[in-house]
């Protein structure tokens, strides 16, 4: 399995879904995870090899403004062959994540002619709102049609791959991520366990400040919410190139006393800030899957969705409306807070439905279903 | 020499519009009749009208022998006058045939029954008014809301001038005793003829089943069924969805074919006839009692309250409409009584949601939740109205 990043060193989602899925496949197959540079990574449950001995330093691809730093366009495409360097074993399958996994998952395919998937976590045009950063997306044109199958996790994504990369469809296969529904140990900020006890009710915002996960959608509708319950703070946890523009409209709309920002939590932090928030919104303009809704739900947290959001399309038990509606997402966030039997009710069974649909035994065993399949 | 009683439920609520947190003391509109009107439309094109003209030929065509009684209720009227009077003309050329018996139901297709006997009786009363209005027919039979029934609901049905009610054949009360005989409630106030929920079933749910080992299903196979029942039954009750026809079973499945041949197949046989609900109980003798003491209705495998008042949000909204009767003015009378049709409670059913199942048919919601938001703020509007710093509220 070609990887990028792995937990804690990771910059998003793509780490942690890469975690749980290797560690499941290695309960049922042998199985194999590389990353480009060396990390302190130790107590993994699974083999892993570096393909390079530096340290990794600069911040990954998640970062980038208007270039790509060269040298992780460097290291993109000289993956495969370092693989070689330090792996000359030859496997049965390709596994890939991702555009910046593309170049090595072709390069070892090539050389040990096996069969190679690529594991779609999210497309460039998803990520900037069809506003692709052209180097990305052309190398994401070239080696998606090179890959034998296409793995992404959501029929969204599927869309996307059809419509605007011209994959055929019948090497697509959706799989979608699976979830450890554990809970973790949780830091309670004193300031939020306060403002709780004075009555106000926290309205939480999980991810990237970027265009793709929509926070200044969620920042607009936060007047109309005010009007109804004053005593409403919209927690937003995350950074991103939007923040300073962020505070700046909270301003201009006069709700900054109703808004914090937090910057990028990760672990304890975050789950404490999950446990003491009373709704989690997700009003991505663009998510192909997205984890945050279903870590929501497993901190017992009622999560609305954008209708552009993933894991709205699997769960039946989701109140969704359109990123852009403020009104309606306004209207949702006043009614979950306000009417607690409904608020309840939604939790419970969102929560039962997401349980029974996501877990990463049931995304592997589907995944080697699927191996198998195409090994014959 | 079993009668056949056909008794179609004919209903269409009047849905709410998208009623949001910021209508609440803004505005006092709540129903969507553009969405309505569209959906009326739709069913009066791919049902109603074809269905109705074919059931006045088949009158014609056996020479009355072919009878069928309707459960139509007031809202549904109400809105056939509004967009479609065309249809409630068709209704009354084919009372003109005399082969057509309408039976009472509650005016809104409420749940009253279960909440207020006082709003109940007015409902029933409304509906009877209009029966006897628009077609010149007394009621005698009486079907509640969804075939709710429950034994202390038959004093005050029948003091409201009925002599008999339908409710479902459930199969646990019955034990082992069939439902094609008449019965009577403990108190012997009500006749009550029991729907047979096989047959039944056979036309609205499975008729194009292809996974159903009897299918496709043929006039005349399903003559023979009835047909088998001779010497032990005396009244075959198939209360149905008149939807079915044309628009839960499409035209291309065959249903009208069905419909057109089942007469003739079924008066080709010399013991099978076609009844009216009163026809039968004047016809044949009681054979039993049936009771229960808890409402039971024919809803879903259960046959209980569970699709209506099933969740926490729907016993809530239920609870607090109710609660509103006695502040209720006269002039918002019709507006809380249009709130109380249950199929706004139906849309926030959560049982076997997860599955996506059923209970999607003709819904204007995404999901339950979103149904309980768009109901509860209009109950929060509408509590506002009804209290008495209504002026300010008006003046809006």
């Amino acid at each position: 399995m070609i990887g990028w990043e792995l937990p804690p060193f990771n910059s998003g989602g793509l780490g942690v879904a890469c975690f749980h899925l290797a560690k499941e496949l290695n309960k049922r197959i042998d199985l194999t995870f590389t990353l480009p540079y060396k990390l302190p990574i130790n107590s993994v449950p699974f083999k892993v090899i570096f393909a390079s001995d530096f340290i990794k330093k600069f911040s990954g691809y998640l970062e980038r403004r208007y270039f790509i730093d060269p040298k992780l366009y460097d290291l993109v495409f000289s993956y495969g062959l370092r693989i070689l360097a330090v792996y000359d074993e030859k496997p049965d399958i390709l596994h890939g994540h991702d555009w910046f996994s593309g170049p090595a998952v072709s390069f070892l395919k090539e050389y040990f002619n096996v069969p190679s998937f690529l594991h779609i976590h999210s497309t460039e045009i998803e990520r900037t709102g069809n506003n692709p950063y052209p180097i990305i997306f052309q190398i994401e044109k070239e080696y998606f049609a090179k890959a034998d199958y296409l793995l992404p996790v959501s029929d969204l994504t599927r869309e996307v791959l059809i419509k605007i990369y011209h994959i055929p469809e019948e090497k697509i296969f959706v799989l979608p991520n699976g979830f450890e529904w554990l809970k973790n140990d949780a830091h309670l900020s004193n300031y939020l366990l306060n403002l709780k006890k004075e009555g106000w009710q926290i309205v939480l915002f999980v991810g990237r400040l970027t265009l793709q996960k929509g926070p200044d959608y969620l920042l607009r509708a936060i007047p109309l919410v005010k009007k109804f319950l004053p005593q409403t703070k919209f927690v937003f946890v995350g950074s991103g190139d939007m923040f300073p523009g962020l505070v700046k409209l909270s301003y201009e709309l006069g709700v900054q006393d109703n808004v914090i920002f937090t910057n990028f939590l990760r672990e304890e932090k975050l789950y404490g800030i999950y446990s003491l928030a009373d709704l989690l919104v997700v009003p991505s303009v663009a998510d192909p899957f997205g984890l945050v809704p279903l870590e929501g739900l497993n901190y017992d947290i009622p999560v609305i969705v954008s209708k552009t959001t993933g894991v709205g399309y699997y769960l039946n038990n989701m109140m969704r409306f359109d990123f852009w509606d403020i009104r309606e997402m306004a209207n949702k966030i006043i009614g979950i807070l306000k009417y607690q039997k409904m608020r309840n009710l939604y939790l419970f069974n969102s929560k039962i439905e997401a349980q029974q649909k996501f877990s990463w035994s049931k995304t592997a065993e589907k995944l080697i279903n699927l191996y198998q399949k195409c090994l014959q | 020499m079993p009668s056949i009683v056909f008794y179609f439920k004919v209903h269409q609520p009047e849905r709410l519009k998208h009623y949001t947190v910021f209508d609440i003391g803004e505005n006092p509109h709540y129903f969507d009749d553009e969405r309505n009107k569209f959906y009326l439309d739709r069913i009066v094109r791919k049902c109603y009208f074809p269905t109705l003209n074919l059931i006045y030929d088949l009158i014609q065509k056996t020479k009355g022998k072919f009878k069928v009684s309707f459960g139509a209720t007031g809202i549904l009227f109400d809105q056939l006058k509004k967009w479609h009077p065309e249809i409630i003309e068709l209704f009354k050329k084919l009372n003109q045939t005399g082969c057509v018996e309408f039976v009472g139901e509650t005016y809104y297709h409420s749940l009253s029954s279960l909440y207020s006997i006082k709003d109940f009786q007015e409902q029933v009363l409304l509906h009877k008014n209009l029966i006897k209005k628009l077609f010149n027919q007394e009621a005698k039979v009486f079907a509640n809301t969804e075939l709710i029934y429950f034994d202390d609901l038959t004093q005050i049905v029948k003091n409201l001038g009925f002599e008999a009610i339908l409710t479902e054949g459930v199969p646990w009360i019955l034990e082992w005793r069939s439902s094609n005989f008449i019965y009577e409630d403990p108190e012997k106030n009500l006749k009550i003829l029991l729907r047979n929920y096989k047959l039944s079933d056979d036309i609205s749910f499975r008729f194009s089943a292809r996974w159903w080992e009897e299918w496709p299903l043929t006039a005349d196979k399903f003559a023979t069924w009835l047909e088998a029942h001779n010497g032990n039954g005396e009244v075959i009750n198939l209360f149905i969805d008149f939807e079915t026809f044309g628009e839960h079973q499409w035209e291309e499945t065959g249903i009208f074919e069905f419909l057109k041949s089942l007469p003739f197949e079924v008066l080709k046989r010399k013991d099978l006839e076609f009844a009216l609900p009163s026809e039968v109980i004047e016809k044949y003798p009681v054979r039993g009692i049936f009771s229960s003491k808890k409402p039971i209705t024919w809803a879903d495998t259960e046959r209980d309250l569970t699709a209506w008042l099933g969740n926490e949000m729907q016993k809530e909204c239920a609870e607090i409409l109710y609660s509103l009767e006695k502040d209720v003015p006269f002039y918002l009378k019709e507006v809380w009584r249009k709130l109380q049709t249950a199929d706004h409670f139906y849309y926030m059913c959560t049982k076997w949601f997860a599955d996506g199942d059923v209970h999607k048919y003709f819904n204007p919601y995404d999901n339950p939740y979103d149904a309980y938001l768009n109901f509860r703020n209009a109950l929060e509007d509408f509590k506002l109205r009804i209290k008495p710093n209504v002026k300010i509220y008006l003046r809006n």
